[in-house]
């Protein structure tokens, strides 16, 4: 699916695999997806930021809802212990992978995609092939996790106040064909 | 810092749990610490010229899976044409 992504599209994947990195989560849910279409450019983060959803602010909702619901921001510290558990020093394999292949080659744990993340990238999917668009841009990727409403990108939209039929329309009135 | 949160506190809670949540979760780190070394060396080989066929060979699996897994991986990040 990935290769059908546009630039700015997988741009904003890899945006929203920095948030999670960066707010120490260890998954990239549609909350992350969400963050990352805020920061890129595209029909997305346009309709977005008009709609007056800063990054700070959704980035600040993010933090303390997931918080609230106990989610762990350790950066994956139990996967590090588990293997420490069974003898397996995570510290001194990056350190030498750092050294042998450069920083950042190896990265330990690297965030997996929730199963709703990957639902609304499968809806992504959907709706650029509904409308006729042969690649999926940023604005199919709003339209995915805007769709996936049990995400909590939806519980940040809505602490946001923010409507998700109206940003539905933001977007699909920005997008054009890819 | 809690004692809740100290490393070795968790370490010692995990190797004398009989908890099977405690050793599959050990299972699914471990899982994941593969997954990432294959992803290194898959990318060290490519980078140094090995063909798909030799990676494959080398891992024991067909060209077809090595390539299906990182050949899109390699291009969505860049890393090959």
């Amino acid at each position: 699916m990935f290769e059908r992504f546009t630039e700015l599209a997988r741009r904003a994947v890899v945006a929203a695999q920095d948030a999670a990195l960066s707010m120490r989560h260890d998954f990239i849910g549609t909350e992350h997806l969400l963050l990352g279409l805020i920061q890129t450019a595209g029909p997305a983060g346009e309709a977005l930021r008009e709609h007056g959803v800063e990054p700070a602010r959704a980035r600040e909702t993010t933090v303390r809802l997931l918080a609230e619901a106990g989610v762990p921001a350790t950066g994956g510290q139990a996967s590090k212990d588990a293997l420490a558990s069974i003898g397996i020093d995570v510290a001194e394999i990056q350190r030498r992978a750092d050294d042998t292949f450069g920083p950042g080659a190896f990265r330990f744990p690297r965030p997996p995609f929730t199963l709703r993340a990957k639902r609304a990238m499968g809806l992504a999917l959907g709706s650029a092939t509904a409308l006729g668009h042969e690649r999926i841009d940023t604005g199919h990727l709003l339209l995915g996790v805007l769709a996936e409403e049990e995400g909590v990108a939806g519980d940040v939209l809505r602490a946001l106040d923010e409507d998700a039929a109206t940003l539905r329309q933001a977007v699909l009135e920005r997008m054009t064909a890819v | 810092m809690s004692a809740e949160e100290s490393p070795a506190a968790d370490l010692v809670d995990q190797v004398t749990s009989k908890d099977p949540a405690v050793g599959l979760q050990a299972v699914v780190a471990l899982r994941r610490l593969l997954e990432e070394l294959e992803r290194l060396h898959v990318d060290n080989a490519r980078d140094q010229g090995w063909t798909w066929q030799s990676i494959a060979t080398a891992l024991h699996v067909s060209r077809q899976s090595v390539h299906e897994k990182h050949a899109t991986r390699r291009k969505t990040t860049g890393k090959e044409k």
